[in-house]
């Protein structure tokens, strides 16, 4: 047994009572506590890492009930996300420090983000799908929390409602995926006794020696409602189209557990779990990729557009991040017809995307606390020369958003990009499936509109406020995270090959094709960067100087439904939850009402029968006697009636 | 002997027996009604064992001297315990076991 891996996330679980109840009487304990834990598990990941490269996958698991096993499954995927996750979070953790000095609630934040970050670890591990789905719901509650840490902020509180609220939505659709899994896949003969059908390595391991059997043991049909329904999950967790409603509020909380949401945990669960349950998307039909790539391709464009018209600036980041997503998730889709190796393209950009979203988000904190919590962009503005090193940071997260060349999104995201167009190029050439291409093209001329909107509109020109008048760098030592991830957003991209050919194994069992990165032909290969350099060029024209002010587009319908978000919350609450939910929970809760009601009265009723009957009770034992020779008489009636005498 | 005599002395004996605790709240008067009813029965067992020629009712009679002593002894000992709380031994004090 590898105690090592084990230890990676128990470690933040511990740290979570730790940080709570020391942090109580030392409140800088605390983060100092809740960081050395995470640190510890960034060591211990490193070392399961190399463990794995020497011995391969470290699959130990224990008997918990029934034929479900609780265990940890380390290939080399969870290794990516292992390293990432507790990089990514200690680097928060460390940030956090900083930013949450004056929280009075200091300890309750370190404590929730060990927890949050342990449920992401335990997630990640997990070799079956049941604790998969327990670590999910942990990092759901982590967010709920955090979310609402000010919940004394009304709209934090709403805020976190409506996160745990949508997520669930998705969360219940993979949970009757699991069942739809389970029955369809316990009967079979596949299995050997005692052996889960919800255990990742079983699923994998079936589909890589026998998949025509897994498919006739589960049904074509049940395979792709299956993946659909994990699919809803996914959109619950990682924000996709109809349930990405919940991100832009989930800006309320502390600008370090947005970043910790956004970059290391929650929103790439969903990614990471159709990565890990990729072999279940490989054999079902083909309807459930290409629903995966053209939903994470819609929303990469969708979310784009919602992202220009924003003015929170923590919320033009949500939105990017959404967007980013849905290029992870429409790579992993683009698998359908370019092999695992979208998965790899997929992965590769999550990894990137944590580096670079965890330092915008951390850098809009520092500036958010320099500028005393304003979050309006359109009241900063010259802070390039107020505060340069926060700002370059950021600035060096500007362009890896936009995926200009020499940063690490640059590879990924054209690699993605040049995917789809592959994946155009090798199907029967049917519109549907130029859809992504042409989706993730103009995603990626948005993400360099918004990201230098925002950018420009914080950095450059005069300060628009009193505030930004008088805004200062954060002191240099509090920014050591951020420079780490900064180095990591430029330098990232040189691994790219390395990295598709480090997780290329995982799926090696599916698909024999060689690791391919490719390449579109042509001009079609510098699409997406000539629209990125055109939209800067755009962006700056406006935003770099005062030109937007004269601009009045508040008028134009389009702007006015994006700015509504074309209407989704709107359909959310007030259609469904008002009109709909609502009703039919209140005549559920009705029919639930009258049902307790005759519950209620059979036991009032059983009460006073009781009652009645205590009374035969007197006392008097010539009562008893009576009774008893009233009784005889009786029973000698019938015995001489019945003719026994 | 004949068994519809011995029976009929038996009957009467039983009535005598339920007149004495039904009529009655002593204690050790309503004991003693018992133990009449107890004879009544046995002497019941008695005359058939006689009248079948078989030995089996009158085991059965064993058990039930044997039983109707021990029940004496409990009956007397809780009459005694009752005496020495409340001086008397009439039943309708124990009232108290009702609802």
């Amino acid at each position: 047994m590898y105690i090592f891996a084990w230890l990676i996330f128990i470690l933040p679980l511990i740290s979570f009572p730790l940080a709570l109840f020391i942090g109580r009487y030392r409140r800088n304990l605390a983060g100092i506590i809740a960081s050395t834990m995470i640190g510890l598990s960034l060591l211990f990941s490193v070392l399961t890492y190399f463990e794995v490269q020497k011995s391969g996958i470290i699959y130990e698991s224990f008997h918990w009930f029934s034929n479900i096993n609780f265990g940890i499954y380390v290939d080399n995927l969870t290794l990516i996300m292992l390293l990432m996750v507790s990089f990514v979070s200690l680097m928060i953790q460390l940030f956090s420090i900083y930013y949450m000095k004056d929280d009075p609630n200091r300890h309750v934040y370190f404590a929730e983000t060990s927890l949050f970050t342990a449920g992401m670890l335990g997630l990640v591990e997990s070799s079956n799908l049941v604790f998969f789905f327990l670590f999910w719901e942990l990092v759901g509650l982590c967010s709920y929390l955090l979310i609402g840490f000010w919940f004394f902020k009304p709209n934090a509180a709403s805020a976190a409602k409506k996160a745990f609220i949508v997520t669930r939505v998705g969360d219940l659709l993979f949970l009757i995926g699991m069942a739809v899994l389970y029955t369809s896949l316990s009967g079979s003969s596949l299995l050997s006794p005692g052996q889960s059908p919800l255990s990742i390595p079983t699923i994998i391991n079936l589909i890589s020696t026998n998949s025509a059997g897994f498919v006739h043991a589960i049904g074509s049909t049940n395979l792709g409602i299956i993946t659909l329904l994990f699919l809803g999950g996914v959109a619950g967790k990682s924000s996709q189209f109809p349930l990405h409603v919940w991100i832009p509020d989930a800006m309320e909380g502390p600008a370090t557990v947005s970043a910790l949401i956004h970059a290391a945990t929650m929103v790439t669960a969903g990614i990471y779990l159709v990565a890990r349950v990729f072999p279940l998307y490989e054999v079902a039909p083909s309807y459930s990729l290409i629903t995966v790539a053209v939903l994470g391709a819609f929303t990469a464009l969708f979310a784009g557009i919602l992202g220009i018209v924003m003015n929170d600036i923590k919320r033009i980041l949500a939105y990017s991040t959404i967007s980013q997503l849905g290029y992870m998730l429409a790579a992993i889709g683009l698998s359908g017809i370019i092999g695992s190796i979208g998965v790899s393209l997929g992965m590769y950009h999550l990894i990137v995307h944590a580096m670079f979203k965890a330092l915008l988000f951390m850098s809009a904190g520092a500036i958010m606390i320099a500028l005393m919590d304003l979050r309006n962009v359109k009241e900063m503005g010259g802070l390039w020369r107020k505060m340069p090193v926060t700002v370059s940071l950021m600035f060096i997260g500007a362009i890896t958003l936009a995926a200009l060349p020499p940063t690490a999104a640059f590879f990924s995201k054209d690699a993605i990009i040049a995917g789809a167009w592959e994946y155009f190029s090798l199907s029967n050439g049917s519109i549907v499936y130029l859809l992504p291409w042409i989706f993730l093209t103009i995603g990626a001329f948005l993400t360099a509109i918004y990201t230098f909107r925002m950018f420009f509109l914080v950095a450059l020109g005069k300060p628009r406020s009193h505030l930004a008048e008088h805004a200062h760098d954060a002191p240099l030592i509090a920014l050591i995270p951020l420079f780490f991830l900064a180095a990591l957003s430029l330098i990232l991209g040189v691994f790219q090959g390395g990295f598709y050919n480090f997780l290329y194994p995982v799926y090696k069992a599916i698909d024999p094709s060689s690791v391919l990165i490719y390449s579109a032909p042509g001009i079609i290969q510098y699409i997406p960067l000539i629209l990125a350099l055109f939209g800067i060029l755009i962006t700056y024209i406006i935003y770099g100087t005062e030109r937007w002010k004269h601009m009045d587009v508040s008028k134009r319908w389009f702007y006015k439904a994006a700015k509504e978000k074309f209407y989704l919350d709107y359909l959310f609450t007030r259609l469904i939850a008002e009109r709909t939910i609502i009703p039919i929970s209140g005549s559920i809760a009705d029919v639930e009402h009258s049902y307790n009601r005759g519950v209620e009265k059979f036991g009032t009723d059983s009460l006073g029968f009781g009652s009645f009957l205590r009374k035969m009770q007197t006392g008097l034992v010539e009562n008893y006697f009576l009774v008893i020779v009233l009784g005889m008489t009786l029973v000698f009636i019938f015995l001489i009636i019945g003719g026994a005498l | 002997m004949d068994l519809f005599l011995v029976s009929s002395i038996s009957m009467i004996i039983f009535a005598i027996g339920l007149y004495g605790i039904m009529t009655s709240n002593i204690g050790i008067k309503m004991l003693i009604s018992i133990e009449i009813l107890i004879n009544a029965a046995m002497l019941n067992l008695v005359a058939v064992a006689i009248d079948f020629s078989s030995v089996d009712p009158l085991i059965l009679a064993l058990f039930v001297i044997a039983i109707a002593a021990a029940e004496s002894v409990i009956g007397i000992s809780l009459l005694t315990a009752i005496y020495r709380k409340y001086g008397k031994v009439s039943l309708s004090l124990l009232r108290e076991i009702r609802w």
